[in-house]
C-alpha cells in the first residue's frame, strides 16, 4: 500500500494507450508523462481567440467599427428618445390641468393605488405616512411649490433634483402621478405622529377642502 | 546527476529520506476544521439575504460577516489545503524532506493566527474595505512574514532536491509562491493611520485598477495554480495512469501564468477606467480561455483507459466533478468579461454563481479528493466509512447544483428586470425592491443547497475523526531510500 511501490502496481502496459510514447527520464513519484501532441481542435481554438484579441482592439479604438461604451450609450437614449415620441404620437397626451387630475382626487381606487406607490418609492423620503423625513412634510398646509393639483403633479414629474427630490416623469406613468396626487390630498391636514416642521408658504384653503365641500 | 551512476554503485549508496508528514497531518487536520467553520458562516449570510432578522447585533450582521465567510473560505480553507497539497507532494517529487521543519512549523502556526486575527477584526467592523484584502497592516506584514517563511522553505527544499527535473505540479507551485506575494505586497501598500486603520497608498481610478488586478489575481493564483499543482500531483497518483500530454502541460502552464496577469480589469467594465484598460481586460480574458482549458483536458485525458475506476474511487469521482466544474467556469468567465454579456451580469447574482461554481467545484471538490485520498496514508489506516465518503460526494454534488442553478436564474432574472422598457419607453420595473423581492424564492434554493454542501463537509469531519481514531498510536516518517 505504500505510495512507493506504485510504479510497480500502475502498469502502463496494460493501459489503453500502449501505443503512446512516454516521456524518457520522466517519473516523479512514479508519475510518469505521455509525450501527447496537443489537441488539434485545442491549439485552433487558441489561436482563434488571440486572433479575436486585435481584431476587436482594432475594430473599437482605431476603426470605430465596434461602438465604445460612449457610441452604445448615446445610440441607446436615442433610441429610447424615439420610442417615447412614437409613443406619445400615438397616445393621445395626458392633459395636465387641475380638472383633470381632480378627476382621481377623492376616488378611492386611485387614493388605494396611488398609496401603494407611494410607500414603495416616496415614503423612503417623505415618511411612511407623509410626516417629511428628507422630504417636506406632505400632511401640513405649507408647501415650497404650490398647493395646486398641478403644482404638486409638476413636482413630482421634474423633481428638484438639486434639493434631492427625484424626477418621476420617466419612470411613472402620467396616470400613476395622479394617483399620488390623490394620495397626497387624501392625506392633508392628518398631522401624523413625528411630523416635520413646516416648509414653504401657508396655503390656508386646500382645493381638496373645496372639492369635498362642492360634492 | 545520480542518474547516470552504475546501478550497483547507487545501492551501495542508498539514502534513507523520512518525509515530514507530520505538517501535512496538521495542514489537512486545518483545512476541514476551516472549510467547515468558513461554510457554516456562509450559509449564514444565505440565510440572512431572504431573511434579514437573521442580521443578529452590529456583529453578526451581512456586511461584516460576508468579508468574513470569503476570508475563511479562501484563505483558511483553500489556503491550508494548498500547504496540505505542496508539503506533501513536493517533498515527494523532489525526494527530500522540507528544508526545515521549524519553517513548517512556524509557517502552520503563523497562517492559523492570521486566520484567527481574520476572525476576530473582520466581525468587529475594522477592515481596509478593499475586497479579499480586508485584513488591516498589522495582519498584512504577518502575512508577508509568514509567507516569506513558506517560500524560503520552499525553494532551499528545492534546492536540494534529488531529482533533476521540476515535475509540472512544482511549476505551479513555484508560481503561486512568487506571484501571491507580490500581489499581496503590491496591493496591501498603505499608510497607516493607527493600529487598525490605514489609507491605501493609491487613490480613486489607480487603486481600483490595483485592487482588481489584485482581486483577479488572487482567483489565478490562489484558486487556480496552486490547485491546477494539486490535480498534476494528486489525480494521476489516484488513477495510477501517466499525464496525458507533457508538452499541453508546458504550453498551457506558460499561457496561463502570461495571460492571467492581464485580465483583472474584467472586474471594472463599465466603470470610470479607460475604456482601453476595460477592452485590454476583456481580450485577455478571451485569450485565456484555452490556457484553462488545457488543465481540464490534461485532467481528464489522464483518466483514459481509467475511466472504470471511477465506479469503486470516490476520489476519482470527484476530481471528475471539480475538473468539470474548473473547465465550466473558466468558460464562463471569458464569457463574462465580454463587456455586452458583463452588462447584463454584472452587479447581478450571475457572478455569484460563477464564483460557486468555481469555489464549490473546484476547490473544494479537489480539496475533499485530496483529503480522502490522503488519510489512510497519513494516518497509516483504512478510511474509516468509505460509504460515507460516498454519501458526501452526492449530497455535495446536487448542493452546489442547487446553489449555482438559483445564482444563474436569479441573476439573469434581475439582470432582465432592471433593464426592461415598456413601449413607452418607461422602466418596467422602477421599484428596485421589486427586483429584490423576485429572486427570494432563489435566495432559498441557495441556502438549501449551500446546507447539502456543509452536510457534505460534516459527513468528511465525521469520517477524518474516526479514522484518525483508528490510526496506530505512534505515525512514523514515510520515507524513500534514493541513490
Ligand atoms: C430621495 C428623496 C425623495 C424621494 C424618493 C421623493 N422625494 Fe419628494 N421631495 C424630496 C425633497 C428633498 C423635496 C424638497 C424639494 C425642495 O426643497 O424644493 C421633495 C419635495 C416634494 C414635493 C413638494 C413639496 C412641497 O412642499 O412643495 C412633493 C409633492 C413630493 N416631494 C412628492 C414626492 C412623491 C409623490 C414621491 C414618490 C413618487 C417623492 N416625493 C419621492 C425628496 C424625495
Ligand atoms: C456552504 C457553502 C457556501 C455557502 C452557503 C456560501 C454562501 C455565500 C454567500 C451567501 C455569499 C454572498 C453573496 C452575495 O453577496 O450576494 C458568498 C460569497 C462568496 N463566497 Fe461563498 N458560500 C459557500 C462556500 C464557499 C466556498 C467553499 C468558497 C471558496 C473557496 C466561497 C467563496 C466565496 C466568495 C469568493 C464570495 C464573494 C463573491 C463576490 O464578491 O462576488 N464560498 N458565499
Ligand atoms: C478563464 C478564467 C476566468 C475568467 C476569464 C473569469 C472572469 C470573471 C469575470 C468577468 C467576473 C465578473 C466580474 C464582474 O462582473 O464583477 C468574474 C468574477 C469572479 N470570478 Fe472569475 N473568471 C475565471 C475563472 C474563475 C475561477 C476558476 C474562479 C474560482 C475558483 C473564479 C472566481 C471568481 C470570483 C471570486 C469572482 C468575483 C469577484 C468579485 O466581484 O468579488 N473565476 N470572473
Amino acid at each position: 500500500m505504500s505510495n512507493d511501490t506504485h510504479r510497480d502496481d500502475a502498469n502502463p502496459n496494460q493501459s489503453a494507450s500502449q501505443d503512446e510514447p512516454l516521456i524518457e527520464g520522466h517519473s516523479y513519484d512514479g508519475i510518469e508523462e505521455y509525450d501527447n501532441p496537443m489537441p488539434g481542435w485545442w491549439v485552433w481554438l487558441f489561436w482563434i481567440c488571440v486572433a479575436f484579441a486585435p481584431v476587436y482592439v482594432l475594430g473599437m479604438h482605431v476603426f470605430d467599427i465596434i461602438p465604445t461604451y460612449e457610441e452604445k450609450l448615446a445610440s441607446d437614449q436615442a433610441e429610447l428618445a424615439e420610442i417615447r415620441t412614437a409613443w406619445e404620437a400615438q397616445n393621445p397626451t395626458f392633459e395636465v390641468s387641475n380638472d383633470a387630475i381632480a378627476a382621481f382626487v377623492g376616488v378611492e381606487e386611485a387614493i388605494a393605488a396611488g398609496q401603494q406607490l407611494y410607500s414603495a418609492n416616496c415614503a423612503v423620503c417623505h415618511g411612511a405616512s407623509g410626516e417629511g423625513l428628507i422630504g417636506p412634510n406632505l400632511t401640513d398646509a405649507y408647501w415650497i411649490h404650490g398647493n395646486e393639483n398641478v403644482d404638486i403633479y409638476t413636482v413630482i414629474t421634474e423633481g428638484v433634483l438639486d434639493k434631492g427630490m427625484t424626477p418621476w416623469g420617466s419612470i411613472l406613468a402620467p396616470q400613476e402621478r395622479s394617483e399620488l396626487v390623490a394620495y397626497i390630498r387624501s392625506i392633508e391636514g392628518t398631522n401624523p405622529e413625528g411630523a416635520k416642521e413646516p416648509q414653504g408658504t401657508l396655503y390656508e384653503e386646500s382645493p381638496a377642502e373645496d372639492n369635498e365641500e362642492e360634492t | 546527476m545520480e542518474t547516470t551512476q552504475p546501478h550497483a554503485y547507487r545501492e551501495s549508496r542508498g539514502e534513507l529520506v523520512h518525509f515530514d508528514d507530520g505538517i501535512v497531518r496538521l495542514f489537512v487536520l486545518a483545512t476541514a476544521i476551516w472549510g467547515f467553520v468558513g461554510m457554516l458562516v456562509g450559509a449564514l449570510i444565505a440565510l440572512q439575504m431572504p431573511f434579514w432578522q437573521a442580521n443578529l447585533g452590529p456583529y453578526l450582521t451581512f456586511g461584516r460577516l460576508r468579508p468574513l465567510h470569503t476570508n475563511a473560505v479562501i484563505f483558511a480553507f483553500a489556503g491550508n489545503a494548498i500547504f496540505a497539497a505542496v508539503y506533501y507532494s513536493t517533498q515527494r517529487l523532489v525526494k527530500a524532506r522540507m528544508f526545515s521543519d521549524l519553517m513548517s512549523r512556524i509557517h502552520f502556526w503563523g497562517w492559523q493566527t492570521i486566520i484567527v486575527s481574520a476572525a476576530i477584526t473582520l466581525p468587529l467592523g475594522i477592515t481596509t474595505s478593499k475586497e479579499y484584502a480586508e485584513l488591516e497592516w498589522p495582519i498584512d506584514i504577518l502575512i508577508t512574514v509568514i509567507w516569506v517563511v513558506f517560500a524560503v522553505n520552499f525553494f532551499w527544499t528545492l534546492k536540494v532536491r534529488r531529482e533533476k527535473h521540476l515535475y509540472v505540479a512544482i511549476w505551479f507551485y513555484i508560481a503561486t509562491i512568487v506571484t501571491v506575494a507580490v500581489l499581496h505586497i503590491g496591493n496591501s501598500l498603505a499608510i497607516p493611520a493607527g493600529l487598525f486603520k490605514s489609507y491605501p497608498i493609491y487613490a480613486g481610478v489607480q487603486d481600483a485598477f490595483i485592487q482588481w488586478w489584485y482581486g483577479h489575481n488572487a482567483v489565478a493564483f490562489f484558486l487556480t495554480t496552486p490547485f491546477l499543482g494539486l490535480m498534476y500531483y494528486f489525480l494521476p497518483k489516484a488513477a495510477e495512469r501517466p499525464v496525458f500530454s507533457y508538452r499541453l502541460s508546458i504550453v498551457h502552464f506558460w499561457s496561463l501564468v502570461f495571460i492571467y496577469i492581464w485580465a483583472g480589469p474584467h472586474h471594472l467594465n463599465y466603470t470610470s477606467i479607460p475604456e482601453w484598460a476595460a477592452t485590454l481586460g476583456m481580450v485577455f480574458s478571451v485569450m485565456l480561455w484555452m490556457p484553462s482549458w488545457g488543465g481540464m483536458i490534461n485532467g481528464l485525458f489522464t483518466l483514459r483507459g481509467a475511466w472504470h475506476k471511477l465506479r469503486d474511487s470516490v476520489v476519482l469521482r470527484m476530481y471528475v466533478i471539480g475538473i468539470t466544474f474548473y473547465g465550466m467556469s473558466t468558460f464562463e468567465g471569458p464569457m463574462l468579461s465580454v463587456k455586452t454579456v458583463n452588462a447584463l451580469s454584472h452587479y447581478t447574482d450571475w457572478t455569484i454563481g460563477h464564483v460557486h461554481a468555481g469555489a464549490l467545484g473546484w476547490n473544494g471538490f479537489m480539496t475533499f479528493g485530496m483529503i480522502y485520498w490522503l488519510l489512510p496514508r497519513l494516518w497509516k489506516t483504512k478510511l474509516w466509512s468509505p460509504r460515507l465518503a460516498n454519501a458526501h460526494f452526492w449530497i455535495g454534488t446536487i448542493g452546489m447544483l442547487l446553489y449555482v442553478m438559483a445564482m444563474y436564474s436569479a441573476g439573469v432574472t434581475q439582470g432582465l428586470m432592471w433593464r426592461a422598457f415598456d413601449e413607452a419607453g418607461r422602466l418596467v420595473y422602477p421599484d428596485f425592491m421589486e427586483t429584490v423581492i423576485q429572486i427570494v424564492p432563489m435566495y432559498w434554493v441557495r441556502l438549501i443547497g449551500g446546507l447539502m454542501y456543509l452536510a457534505g463537509v460534516i459527513l468528511m469531519l465525521v469520517n477524518l475523526f474516526k479514522t484518525i481514531a483508528t490510526a496506530p498510536s505512534k505515525l512514523d516518517d514515510s520515507s524513500i531510500t534514493v541513490s
